[in-house]
């Protein structure tokens, strides 16, 4: 599973464009998703993570874009009912640690369907991620009741990503765009395997 | 701009244009009905009644409130275990049930009988016309369409006024969707032709015709004479909202314009079409280049506003303009059967207001074409859109209000068609018009008003 | 509410499927969550469109569904009202007297109606004479008592012209004429070896018969712009959860496809479901197999806000657009915050200091009426390169 770190992301970007991204306009758009994500959106901890080669998707491997990851300055989604939960709980959001989401890059005209889709979302078990400062970032322990609260928080958590109540896999669509040349807008969609209720706010 | 476009989905969601939405936009519900449903059981006290063909005229009346339209009714994101909420549903169901069941009855006094003909329009039995041809299809009259398929021997009440053509007999004849549209609002009651259903030995046979159910009536009046289940959908819709309606002569989709037949069945759109500014749009340029001996306009010598005298900014934009447009209003006329079905005007439709004559219908105040998305999956083409807006007559805005506000003018357009699109039994209506935007000259009309833009926002509002 | 005798007969009318047993409809709806499109007018209010009547349109797909879990068949109704023409005697005469003690039925209904409305008339009447003496008590019996009866009975009386007729005659003795809902008496229901075959469906039946399975109510999608709009409950009492859009497993998407449909369910607060079958229709031997095999995906705007934080790398990326590419050379435009557009050209060559990207970016400065922008560039890493701007407030 080939997984690139990403210390200072622009070094080895500019690899990474050197070698690639004039001829593979896939990495030019893995680079500009990422690059968007990190100076626009300020996610950190980016990680760029090949396609994993020795998957049983049906997929040819060249058509497997690779899938970036990152830590979101602040929460992209939260499911309603996790929501309901976390209020009844008087949690914030702010309060719980920072999460790691998979971003799949993509461009505006690329051919797209459902086999790859979920070849994404199967090869989501497959990627390791490489084990970073997620520790670190995490904030001091606050004042203890809430770390009881957070912590009653995390097991609810768990059972509700077994039994799929608080939503499945996610991962994040992002499409730049490239219509008549291209804006450089970048536009990012939640998807998630399976029928997931919508968020009402 | 962006952020002010993210912070308002973000924010308070729910903006005016949802609120707004038609209420036959979604599904209703029925218990809002039941104060004007006659026949309604109390769903406090309903419990199913023993079932046989009696049970809806059997079940118990529930007095009635306010008449009118109700509101919208408030809905839950999602069901839950509540006792409440599997009440309120079960309520929803008795009283939509109840407006369902509703029966069409007919007091004797004031209803009106008509019989099916399945051999379409025919003298009364028994006489002979001589000279058929004189007098329409199979000498029954003039007017009388040859699709027709039920007629009313004593016509009376408000529905024939837009509704049927008589014979010569003073019967009243009328098309399937006609006669289907006043059996299925209760107006009409047809019967079973006499001779299908009669036995030889009734000694009267009127007494003794057999009703037609709602359902024969489906059965027998749709799919005759080119009467899909869409353009059904199409006709009741406005009926009901107090359109009135005629076939258009696009109805049969094999009609074709009388000389193209032998042009093999390729379509009207299919040809290329002619269009451009014409041979009057050339002498203008003639015309205007004559008229300006300083022309500064040879692209090819120099720039496209050159030097010379320059005297009005007007000039300099008309100078500036060199990109072509296509002006609708010189596009040549179509025959409306020159098109490619279902891209096709099948329904001419009028406003309640406008005047009637049953026997020489007035010029349509709309002109329908229907469309059903199961069949025709995508947007038409330009070309076929084009042939279908041709296909109309010039309707270029006027009036004063669009003489002041150049968006009303753009979005009237110089011809304009409305498309109802039928998705299993829901419709939209698209009204599609050839706007000019070449003909809008923006720099001659500086000072006049755009229009008012949150009354008569040419776009739709950014969401 | 009665559950009628299964399998319902379906009508096979002119290529569409309708359904005119109010029984029928009921029961589908509650039991197998099948709705349709009721497209009907309603004899009772039969001057709108927010509520309508039987019959009810059926989705060919809600139809096969019926018909592959054996609760319906398809019976085609042209043909079965051939049935007409031989009525036996017997029978014709029996629907005739039946439909006749229903017109009966329903002549005596409105008469005793009336006689209510009428007493409930005198005794509002009566109260009002007393309300003046005790004003204060009256108040909630008056909400009690149902408003005004005499003006909703003179819009059924528009209606209904026979209601205001049947005032006057003696009502017992006329029978008024019924239009019966459905054909069945006087037909009688065809044998199973007259019903017609399952339905064709479109591409889209296995996913539609997915989220069936797992209990939504489908509709069809023309009024939000999709395939099919799913509810977790009755549509009468719940709002959408989806609108949904299936596709087969290779099946080219256009990515704006889901961008446009992310956009329209946020739009109206509803998520966007993509989904297909793993299974084509040459895998696959049935249809059922191909349900089987339903994959789908929910898609919602993720809504993420930029960040407002002010660095120059921020202001780097928001502001710059990388134009075409000409082979080394890339052009690019910089637009600045307020939709006015400046053009600058600037080369870009990443190949030109092998491994690092490198940026010659010369100092410009563009000056228009009102705005300045500086522009500083290092050669390097980008994210050192920083963008000084004086962009003063937009005046507009």
């Amino acid at each position: 599973m080939a997984t690139k770190r990403i210390e200072n992301p622009m070094p080895e970007l500019s690899q990474l464009n050197s070698t690639s991204a004039s001829t593979n306009p896939q990495a030019a758009t893995t680079l500009q998703v990422l690059h968007n994500l990190q100076h626009q959106h300020l996610w950190t901890s980016l990680q760029i993570h090949a396609s994993p080669s020795n998957s049983t998707s049906s997929v040819p491997q060249e058509s497997r874009p690779p899938l970036i990851s990152g830590i979101p300055p602040n929460r992209v989604y939260t499911h309603p009912d996790e929501q309901l939960y976390m209020l009844e709980q008087g949690l914030r959001e702010d309060d719980l640690r920072p999460e790691r989401l998979f971003v799949i890059p993509t461009a505006q005209g690329q051919d797209w369907s459902l086999r790859r889709m979920a070849a994404v979302f199967d090869s989501l078990d497959e990627i390791t991620v490489a084990a970073d400062d997620e520790a670190d970032l995490e904030k001091r322990p606050p004042q203890d009741e809430k770390a009881q609260k957070l912590e009653e928080y995390y097991q609810r958590r768990e059972t509700a990503n077994a039994t799929l109540e608080w939503g499945s896999k996610r991962v994040l669509l992002g499409m730049s765009n490239k219509g008549m040349g291209g804006d450089g807008t970048v536009v990012y969609y939640i998807v998630q395997e399976g029928e997931v209720k919508p968020r009402q706010n | 701009m962006e952020d002010k476009d993210e912070d308002a989905v973000r924010g308070t969601s729910v903006e005016p244009t949802q609120v707004e939405t038609d209420l036959s936009d979604e599904t209703q519900d029925f218990r809002l009905l039941s104060h004007l449903n006659l026949y309604a059981r109390n769903a406090d006290q309903g419990h199913p009644l023993q079932a046989n063909a009696n049970t809806h005229i059997r079940s118990s009346l529930t007095d009635t409130s306010s008449p009118g339209l109700p509101k919208r009714g408030e809905k839950d994101f999602e069901p839950n275990p509540t006792e409440h909420q599997a009440d309120v549903l079960s309520k929803s169901r008795q009283a939509m049930h109840d407006a369902l069941a509703h029966p069409r009855l007919h007091n004797l006094n004031s209803r009106v009988i008509a019989y099916y003909a399945p051999d379409g329009p025919a003298p009364p039995p028994g006489i002979d016309i001589e000279d058929p041809a004189r007098f329409g299809y199979k000498g029954v009259g003039v007017n009388v369409h040859p699709d027709s398929c039920v007629y009313v021997p004593n016509p009376k009440g408000q529905y024939f006024k837009t509704t049927g053509q008589s014979d010569r007999w003073n019967r009243v004849w009328l098309l399937p969707e006609e006669a289907l549209f006043l059996i299925e609002r209760g107006s009409l009651d047809i019967r079973w032709p006499i001779e299908m259903t009669a036995a030889p030995d009734d000694e009267s046979p009127e007494e003794l015709s057999i009703p037609m159910s709602l359902q024969a009536a489906y059965a027998c009046f749709m799919g005759r004479a080119g009467l899909t289940l869409e353009r059904y959908t199409v006709y009741t819709g406005l009926k009901r909202t107090g359109y009135a309606l005629a076939r258009a002569p696009g109805w049969d989709d094999s009609a074709q314009v009388e000389g193209l037949k032998d042009q093999s069945q390729e379509c009207a759109s299919q040809r290329p079409l002619k269009r451009g500014a014409g041979l009057a749009g050339i002498l203008e340029q003639i015309f205007s280049w004559a008229q300006d001996p300083l022309s500064t306009r040879s692209t090819a010598a120099g720039p496209v506003v050159g030097c010379g005298m320059h005297r009005s900014y007007n000039n300099i934009y008309r100078q500036l303009a060199m990109i072509p447009w296509y002006d609708p209003s010189l596009a040549i006329e179509r025959d409306p059967l020159d098109t490619c079905p279902p891209f096709r005007v099948v329904f001419h439709a009028y406003r309640p207001s406008t005047p009637i004559k049953k026997s020489a219908w007035p010029a349509p105040d709309f002109r329908i074409a229907v469309v059903n998305t199961r069949e025709t999956a995508s947007i038409p083409t330009l070309a076929q859109l084009g042939a279908l807006l041709e296909s109309t007559p010039l309707d270029p805005p006027s009036g004063e209000k669009m003489k002041r506000l150049v968006y009303m003018r753009l979005r009237h357009g110089y011809r304009n068609v409305v498309m109802a699109v039928v998705d299993q039994g829901i419709v939209s209506y698209l009204r599609i018009s050839d706007a000019a935007f070449g003909k809008e000259k923006l720099h001659e009309t500086q000072s006049a008003s755009m229009g008012n833009k949150r009354n008569g926002n040419f776009r739709g509002k950014k969401r | 509410m009665e559950t009628p005798t299964v399998p319902i007969p379906i009508s096979y009318v002119s290529g569409r499927y309708l359904l005119f047993s109010i029984d029928a409809v009921t029961y589908l709806r509650r039991e197998h969550h099948i709705c349709g499109v009721l497209i009907g007018t309603l004899p009772q209010i039969p001057q709108q469109n927010v509520f309508l009547g039987l019959p009810l349109e059926l989705m060919p797909e809600e139809a096969r569904l019926l018909v592959d879990k054996g609760v319906a068949c398809i019976v085609d109704e042209t043909k079965a009202h051939d049935g007409m023409k031989s009525l036996l005697e017997e029978d014709r005469r029996q629907y005739l007297r039946e439909l006749d003690s229903q017109g009966l039925e329903a002549s005596r209904k409105l008469s005793d109606r009336k006689g209510q409305q009428r007493e409930q008339v005198l005794k509002k009447l009566d109260e009002k004479a007393k309300a003046k003496a005790i004003k204060a008590l009256e108040n909630e019996g008056e909400a009690d008592t149902p408003a005004s009866p005499s003006p909703s009975a003179s819009v059924l009386d528009e209606e209904r012209p026979s209601s205001k007729a049947s005032s006057r005659t003696p009502v017992h003795t006329l029978a008024m004429g019924v239009t019966p809902p459905t054909s069945y008496p006087p037909l009688a229901q065809p044998t199973s070896s007259q019903h017609l075959p399952p339905p064709n469906v479109p591409l889209s039946y296995p996913l539609f018969a997915h989220l069936s399975s797992r209990g939504y109510f489908l509709s069809p999608g023309l009024r939000f712009g999709c395939q099919y709009v799913a509810y977790p409950g009755d549509p009468l009492r719940f709002h959408a959860h989806f609108l949904c859009v299936s596709a087969e497993w290779d099946e080219n998407i256009d990515l704006m496809a889901i961008v446009n449909g992310g956009r329209l369910g946020t739009g109206v607060k509803k998520g966007f479901l993509l989904g297909g079958p793993e299974k084509s229709r040459t895998e696959a031997e049935t249809e059922a197999e191909r349900v089987e095999s339903v994959r789908t995906f929910s898609i919602e705007w993720a809504g993420m806000p930029p960040c407002h934080a002010v660095s120059g790398s921020n202001i780097w990326s928001a502001h710059f657009k990388p134009g075409e590419s000409f082979g080394d050379e890339t052009f690019m435009t910089i637009e600045s915050s307020s939709m006015q557009i400046e053009f600058t050209l600037l080369s870009w060559s990443p190949a030109a200091n092998a491994g690092k990207m490198s940026m010659s970016m010369k100092e410009r400065r563009i000056a228009l009426s009102k705005w300045s922008v500086k522009l500083w560039a290092y050669s390097g890493h980008s994210r050192n390169s920083t963008m000084k701007s004086g962009i003063g407030k937009s005046h507009s």
